[in-house]
């Protein structure tokens, strides 16, 4: 099996991107856990996030591929700091979760444009600064459990600033004058059509998006065993960007969905064999945005807009149909899975092997 | 005695205040949007 040595120029984005991300997730999920322990609808304030947060980001990621002077990053972090304040210090619950929810969508938008963009063509960059989210929800949702005060909040804020401008540096030319910037993202199959590659990257982002509250987890008890979930969570994620990279993003994009598939449905009752299902389960989330990415070169922050419409759109359901029962949500994940691994097998293209198609 | 395109009309113009609608017709709108855009790009997707 041929194993290419990955590309490690500029990955430097992805690590700093890696914390810009982990400090957003946290301030969103310290306030949302905030905010939906007194309010009296808390489905509607989840809902409400989900869809602010998420849908957003094609449109400020379409207008920040068109406008790259604007230092959405910057921006995005600026709005995080006054939702925390106006949430701390007067409880205006919605107006600041809105505001939250704006700043999130503008942080993600420039990560997947910084990460993307001085990639040349490897997930790695993208996948590493994704990884960052699943730590940042958990340490916020932990944070919110404590009396953290205002300070330290706009504190870790202000700290992901100086990052953020570090991963521009990397945008330098001639990557920022590219009318093209991520040509070397060729992993579409060209003889599909481009919108049905996208609509098919999409269902998988929808099912996996659904399948992750599906997952059975009756070993989860403790709040160590939740931090340890969202652990192999983020490693995952970050794993199956660099594993894309060596060993080719089909072999790993159908692979791992199939090996997750066992160790998910035998994990109910055993940590261990979960959390390796939970890993492999996350090693996708790179390959959708690479696909769709290779579809719009000249636009990876609309593209990355197509995978978090895509998330909202599997989560969304959760919140009105849920499958109960353990044999109707393993049933549930293996149609799934079929469905995800049917998906990526049309739209991807094979992979290279000595720069040849293998 | 209300008419059924009473009953309806009430029904719709209740439903639309709630917060639920919004939230819908926002993301109908960014989905709207998103799509246009894709179309766009690869309209002019040029080699």
């Amino acid at each position: 099996m041929e194993v290419k040595k990955p590309n490690t120029k500029n990955l430097g984005t992805g690590f700093l991107y890696f914390y810009v991300h982990f400090v957003t997730e946290l301030i969103c999920f310290f306030v949302l856990s905030s905010c939906i322990e007194s309010a009296p609808v808390a489905w509607l304030i989840a809902v409400a996030y989900d869809m602010l947060a998420f849908t957003p980001q094609s449109v400020i990621g379409y207008v920040s591929d068109r406008f790259r002077r604007i230092p959405f990053g910057v921006i995005g972090l600026a709005l995080l700091a006054i939702a925390v304040t106006l949430q701390q210090t007067a409880s205006l619950t919605f107006v600041s979760l809105t505001i939250l929810c704006l700043g999130n969508a503008c942080t993600h938008v420039n990560g997947a444009e910084v990460t993307l963009r001085t990639a040349n063509g490897s997930l790695s960059h993208s996948a590493i600064f994704v990884a960052g989210g699943s730590f940042g929800v958990i340490s916020g949702k932990l944070l919110a459990a404590l009396p953290a005060p205002l300070w330290l909040l706009l504190l870790l804020t202000a700290s992901a600033v100086p990052f953020a401008l570090a991963a521009e540096e990397y945008l330098k030319k001639p990557t920022e004058t590219d009318p093209v910037p991520c040509r070397a993202f060729r992993y579409n199959d060209p003889r599909r059509n481009k919108y049905l590659v996208i609509l098919l990257s999409v269902i998988v982002v929808i099912c996996r998006g659904y399948m992750a509250y599906g997952i059975p987890i009756s070993w989860r008890k403790t709040t160590l065993q939740t931090v340890m979930l969202f652990c192999f969570m983020g490693v995952g994620k970050a794993l199956g960007g660099v594993f894309s990279d060596m060993f080719g993003i089909k072999k790993t994009a159908v692979t791992s969905l199939m090996l997750a598939l066992p160790f998910l449905l035998f994990g109910d009752n055993n940590m261990y064999v979960s959390l390796l299902g939970v890993m492999f389960f996350s090693m996708t989330m790179s390959v959708t945005l690479a696909v769709i990415v290779s579809v719009l070169p000249k636009a990876p922050g609309l593209a990355f807009g197509f995978t978090t419409i895509g998330l909202f759109l599997g989560a969304a359901p959760v919140f009105f149909i849920k499958v109960k029962g353990f044999l109707p949500n393993c049933i549930m994940l293996t149609v799934m899975t079929a469905v995800c691994v049917g998906c990526m097998l049309i739209s991807i293209r094979k992979d290279e092997r000595h720069g040849k198609l293998v | 005695m209300e008419s059924w395109f009473e009953t309806v009309s009430s029904a719709l113009l209740h439903y639309v205040r709630t917060p639920v609608f919004v939230l819908l017709a926002v993301f109908a709108v960014i989905v709207a949007l998103t799509v246009a855009f894709a179309v766009y790009e690869i309209k002019h997707d040029r080699p």
